[in-house]
């Protein structure tokens, strides 16, 4: 289940209006090269799917935001991007992997929305509303998404959400004690999103060596093995480099304890 | 080659032939050549030093330049006019003894600026509370640091009160706290209030998920249970969060029925049920004493500051 990609034809001065998980979107085409934008968020609404519709109408106070574009058209696409800053994903309990084993755990990342008119890139909505969280300490660390769903171990144990996107990620403990796995992470900017029965990112790789040391991650380059069939939409805004994340921890860091 | 050599002789004939003519001419050569390349090399120099050192280093470094530079070239000028350095510079000794002890107060400005150079506790675009005054940093000089309040004033702090007094650096990690003391009344259920305020906390999208908010309730004041509520929040949402949560504790704590009491004193006569017993002094209060135990009328004006009972 995810939201479709294909473009839509707005007629002049049309509005349309979508609803994806929290979000209420309403896009108006008003001229060959305007384009104005609302939305708002609404809580408890996780499931919620209505594409390009006709709006059952707008409410009071809209925040519309209008965007000129240089070339004429008349289609407007939606692109899952992922969020623009790093994402704190926690397991849903406390897990601890014994030494030498590998277990993978699978987490739902909210995407973004890229409204695209023809080519040209509009803007990026949230279709959550995410809570600020820190990573590091007081003194350093890095400003994050805090996830409130939790990762799970089974794929069957996510429900379907059109707004986000399963991350495989594959953990290996080559220390020879117990790695406590609480929480984690993850520089979402290095992974990219292919679109089959749903959203996915690109799968994560990670092994654990002792004494506070992790290995380089490793980020998929092909569709994941959940769904082979699924294909690339959205590149990942940045590659991976093994020397930066091995300096900084920042694509995959992890506390213990 | 022959023309360019034949024109360079002739030209040193022609200033040699004029007295001080040669002089002048490197004066000038001097001065119209050497204070463009001096101000050029310290603009470059600040341009470039950005990459490797912080914005007030950069500054520095220019101004070391310049100042340098200007310097050699008044001595480079001085020695083409005829004077000798040496008896000047003796003289610039003495004089310099003179002028040291009338500016005690400079040198010691430039001393300290030295140190708070090497020990660096703010750096330019960092804000800081001095005395009470609070700004952000526009420029740290030799003799003192600028300041911009957030009223749009200009204030100049010498460099010897920063070295003497205590600095806060607001600005200086990534995350801060925001403390609240707050107070609900002693009939409130003081385990639900918690939880509300936790879930005020999570629901506001600039406070940090972590570190976790704290929600302690830490004692009993005269007339309110007393809670402590601190959230942390990335710096630059200081102004979101201070407009956005004390509002959302209100209008929480008033939509869940919580009171938050204004000090007040009780009076009670061992029970809160019994009424307060009064007893009348004599049997036959005299007519002065009876008109000053009566009650007002009721659309008495009240005296100001008069206690009321509960």
């Amino acid at each position: 289940m995810h939201f479709d990609t294909a473009p839509v034809r707005f007629g002049d001065r049309q509005v349309r209006y979508w609803q994806i998980g929290t979000l209420d979107l309403w896009v108006r085409r008003a001229g060959q090269r305007e384009w104005w934008v609302a939305y708002q968020h609404v809580a408890d609404r996780e499931e919620a799917l209505v594409q390009a519709a006709e709006p059952p109408g707008e409410p009071a106070g809209l925040d519309w935001r209008r965007y000129a574009v240089s070339a004429a058209g008349a289609t407007l696409s939606l692109r899952p991007q992922m969020p623009d800053r790093p994402l704190v994903v926690r397991p849903e309990a406390g897990w601890s992997l014994s030494p030498g084993s590998e277990s993978a755990f699978y987490a739902l990342l909210p995407c973004w929305l890229r409204l695209l008119a023809g080519d040209t890139p509009l803007t990026d909505v949230p279709t959550v509303r995410l809570s600020n969280s820190w990573f590091g300490d007081p003194v350093s660390g890095v400003l994050c998404y805090s996830l409130r769903t939790h990762a799970r171990r089974s794929l069957e144990d996510l429900p379907p959400r059109p707004h986000r996107a399963v991350c495989t990620l594959r953990l290996r403990n080559q220390d020879d004690q117990p790695f406590e796995f609480r929480r984690v992470c993850l520089e979402v900017a290095a992974l990219a999103i292919y679109c089959g029965r749903r959203f996915w990112t690109s799968e994560v790789s990670v092994a654990y060596l002792g004494d506070g040391a992790f290995s380089d991650l490793q980020v998929g380059q092909t569709a994941p093995a959940g769904d082979p069939a699924a294909q690339l939409v959205t590149p990942a805004r940045q590659m991976p480099q093994a020397n930066t994340f091995m300096s900084r921890f920042r694509a995959v860091q992890w506390l213990m304890g | 080659m022959e023309i360019v050599r034949d024109l360079v002789l002739e030209v040193n004939r022609f200033l040699g032939s004029v007295p001080y003519l040669r002089s002048a001419v490197r004066l000038l050569f001097i001065l119209f050549l050497g204070v463009p390349l001096i101000l050029f090399l310290s603009r470059q120099l600040q341009t470039h030093a950005q990459r490797k050192l912080s914005a007030q280093g950069a500054m520095l470094a220019s101004k070391a330049i310049r100042y340098f530079g200007f310097l050699l070239i008044v001595f480079t000028a001085m020695r083409e006019l005829g004077f000798e350095l040496g008896p000047l510079l003796g003289a610039a000794g003495i004089l310099g003894l003179a002028v040291g002890f009338a500016s005690q107060t400079s040198v010691s400005n430039i001393i300290s600026g030295i140190f708070l150079l090497s020990e660096r506790p703010f750096a330019i675009g960092d804000v800081i509370d001095i005395g009470g005054i609070t700004g952000t940093i526009l420029s740290i000089d030799l003799l003192s640091v600028k300041l911009r309040t957030f009223d749009n004033r200009f204030v100049r702090v010498p460099n010897e009160t920063l070295i003497k007094s205590t600095v806060i650096n607001i600005t200086r990690h990534p995350i801060r706290r925001l403390d609240l003391n707050l107070g609900v009344a002693y009939k409130e259920d003081i385990g639900r209030v918690l939880a509300i305020l936790r879930d005020v906390a999570e629901k506001n999208p600039w406070c940090l998920d972590e570190p976790e908010p704290i929600v302690q309730f830490v004692g009993f004041g005269p007339s309110e249970l007393q809670i402590f509520f601190a959230v942390w929040f990335a710096k630059d949402d200081f102004m979101q969060v201070r407009g956005t949560i004390v509002r959302e504790i209100k209008e929480r704590l008033d939509a869940e029925g919580i009171e938050i009491p204004f000090p007040h004193h009780s009076l009670y006569a061992g029970s809160d049920t019994d009424p307060f017993p009064i007893r009348l002094v004599g049997d036959r209060p005299s007519s002065s004493a009876a008109r000053a135990s009566a009650p007002p009328p009721a659309d008495a004006p009240r005296p100001a500051g008069a206690p009321t009972a509960s």
